[in-house]
């Protein structure tokens, strides 16, 4: 069986602004939030100075459901028969419009679709914490 | 119809190619100034009539490389009123604007690529396996700079879209199969083509896999290469010693995601879609004029999305339209029964020069002088050179 990898995120430098920087808040408590228009209520990501459908600024930070696969891919790693890298984008529930792209980790690549409830964990990096993706029941198991 | 004032107005004079190599050892500089005095001698003009150039690059004003000043340096022509760098299909739109708008006369249009120069030398020998290590194990740079927009390197949403249509319209992988066998097939009959040896449905099948679902056949060859087109009006064209290709009608796409690739806004709404309807509301010519079809294909999905926009089939067909076009004793497509695609190869068999090729085979076609892989009577070509975000550009050119 394959199993997708977790990077090592150590040394990974977040590019952090005014306007991520709920996000990364929010994720070293282990929560995904987006940002969505005060206004006009629209999902805003990746997280800018202005909402790109009524042109306002405010936003409050909402939860965002469940995450789903979007679409994923598959990467060899050469010299190593078991271990793939699963690129993968997630969009969620409660959060239309927004897709988060990241890493899918300890999935078995052959039993991953499209549409598969994800888990969103988070992994230290230099400054922060990364969000990665985990399979449901991988994550029942663990 | 929106409005074309530029149709007809301006026209290619000059075509100058390189040789293409995986390994030329050579500047993209160096490349550049030969395809540049390959094309200034084709048109038979002097040095000295140049006065706007079109280099190299994603960054209209850079230097070094092929970019616009340096070409411009090298090749010792005293004064531009125009200069610019362009990318992909936005390059030639950029010049014939230039020179339409009259703030150039004469334009060079020069697009030079070399494959990474940080590559090792054995690298250099197997691009794709080089590539393939170097990414499969990159360890924490998901999303270099910038966590929530980055994908590692282009072919990885690429993929994911890929995956993405096979799922929403419930197709295989038999619309990129054949047209990556098509476009191999026909860089048989191109010298210059680096992958000049066939490849049957059954090769692509087995090709490896580099990122699921892409295979190493659903990607263009990388290599070293150099194109140039001389670009001017058509009062001046008719002067010269080749016969014009005109430029009929063009349009550029852009959509509001702007450079985020992960929110991709669907098969409907993308820069392909945005830049094909631009086209056909400017163009007096329709698909049915059409003779010689260059869809971009550095990757197969480029070149499935653009058929489809360019309005051969309807959104998620292109499996059923390549199916029924299909010459299975050639493995050849043929549109409509008629229309070839991707004369001289592309970027899967060719090689990889961001598009620039597909404008100069299409222009050499229109020409009429291409020998033995002519296509008789060809007067008008489509040509869609970029990707789903950025620099999607969709052309008519016309004898």
């Amino acid at each position: 069986m394959r199993l997708s990898i977790t990077p090592d995120f150590a040394a990974l430098e977040i590019a952090r602004d005014a306007w991520s920087e709920p996000f990364w808040q929010w994720g070293e408590q282990g929560e995904v939030r987006m940002p969505a228009c005060l206004h006009c209520g629209a999902f805003r990501w990746p997280a800018g100075p202005f909402c790109p459908s009524c042109r306002t600024q405010e936003v409050e930070w909402r939860p965002t459901g469940q995450a789903r696969i979007h679409t994923f891919t598959i990467l060899p790693i050469s010299g190593e028969a078991t271990k793939v890298r699963m690129p993968t984008l997630v969009e969620f529930d409660d959060a239309p419009g927004v897709r988060l792209v990241s890493v899918l980790v300890d999935a078995d690549p052959d039993t991953v679709a499209i549409g598969m409830p994800v888990a969103i964990d988070w992994i230290a990096a230099s400054n922060g914490k990364v969000a990665v993706f985990r399979t449901e029941a991988t994550g029942d198991r663990a | 119809m929106a409005r074309n004032p530029l149709r007809d107005k301006v026209a290619i004079v000059g075509i100058g190619s390189t040789r293409y190599g995986r390994d030329l050892g050579r500047s993209e500089l160096a490349l550049g100034l030969e395809a540049a005095v390959a094309a200034i001698r084709d048109a038979g003009i002097s040095p000295g009539e140049v006065d706007g150039i079109c280099g190299t690059g994603m960054t209209p004003l850079a230097m070094g490389g092929a970019g616009f000043l340096s070409l411009q340096g090298a090749l010792g022509i005293e004064r531009c009123t125009w200069g610019k760098n362009g990318w992909l299909g936005s390059a030639l739109v950029f010049t014939v604007e230039a020179v339409f708008s009259g703030l150039c006369d004469m334009a060079l249009l020069v697009q030079a690529n070399v494959r990474g120069a940080n590559m090792s030398r054995s690298a250099a020998r197997d691009p794709y396996r080089a590539r393939a290590a170097r990414y499969a194990d990159v360890g924490g740079d998901v999303g270099l700079g910038d966590f929530a927009k980055r994908w590692i390197h282009s072919g990885e949403p690429y993929a994911a879209i890929m995956r993405r249509y096979m799922h929403d319209f419930g197709v295989g992988k038999n619309a990129f199969a054949m047209m990556a066998v098509n476009c191999r097939t026909q860089g048989t009959a191109n010298p210059e083509a680096i992958l000049r040896h066939p490849l049957s449905l059954a090769d692509y099948e087995a090709s490896r896999t580099i990122w699921d679902p892409m295979q190493i056949a659903d990607m263009d060859v990388p290599c070293d290469c150099a194109e140039a087109l001389v670009i001017t009006t058509a009062e001046r064209a008719r002067d010269l010693r080749r016969k014009p290709v005109y430029v009929h009608a063009m349009s550029l796409g852009g959509t509001r995601i702007g450079e985020y690739y992960e929110n991709f806004a669907g098969w409907r709404d993308n820069s392909f879609q945005v830049a094909h309807r631009g086209l056909w509301e400017r163009s007096e010519l329709s698909l049915a004029d059409i003779d010689l079809f260059y869809p971009y294909d550095g990757y197969t999905m480029d070149a499935v999305a653009i058929t489809e926009a360019a309005g051969y089939c309807g959104i998620g067909e292109a499996t059923d339209l390549f199916r029924s076009s299909w010459d299975a004793s050639r493995n050849l497509l043929m549109l409509d029964g008629r229309v070839p695609v991707m004369t001289g190869g592309g970027g899967l068999s060719h090689g990889r020069a961001g598009g620039a090729n597909l404008y100069a085979e299409a222009a050499r076609q229109l020409r009429g002088d291409l020998g033995e892989r002519q296509v008789p009577g060809a007067s008008a070509a489509l040509i869609s050179i970029g990707s789903f975000f950025h620099d999607p550009s969709a052309v008519v050119l016309r004898a």
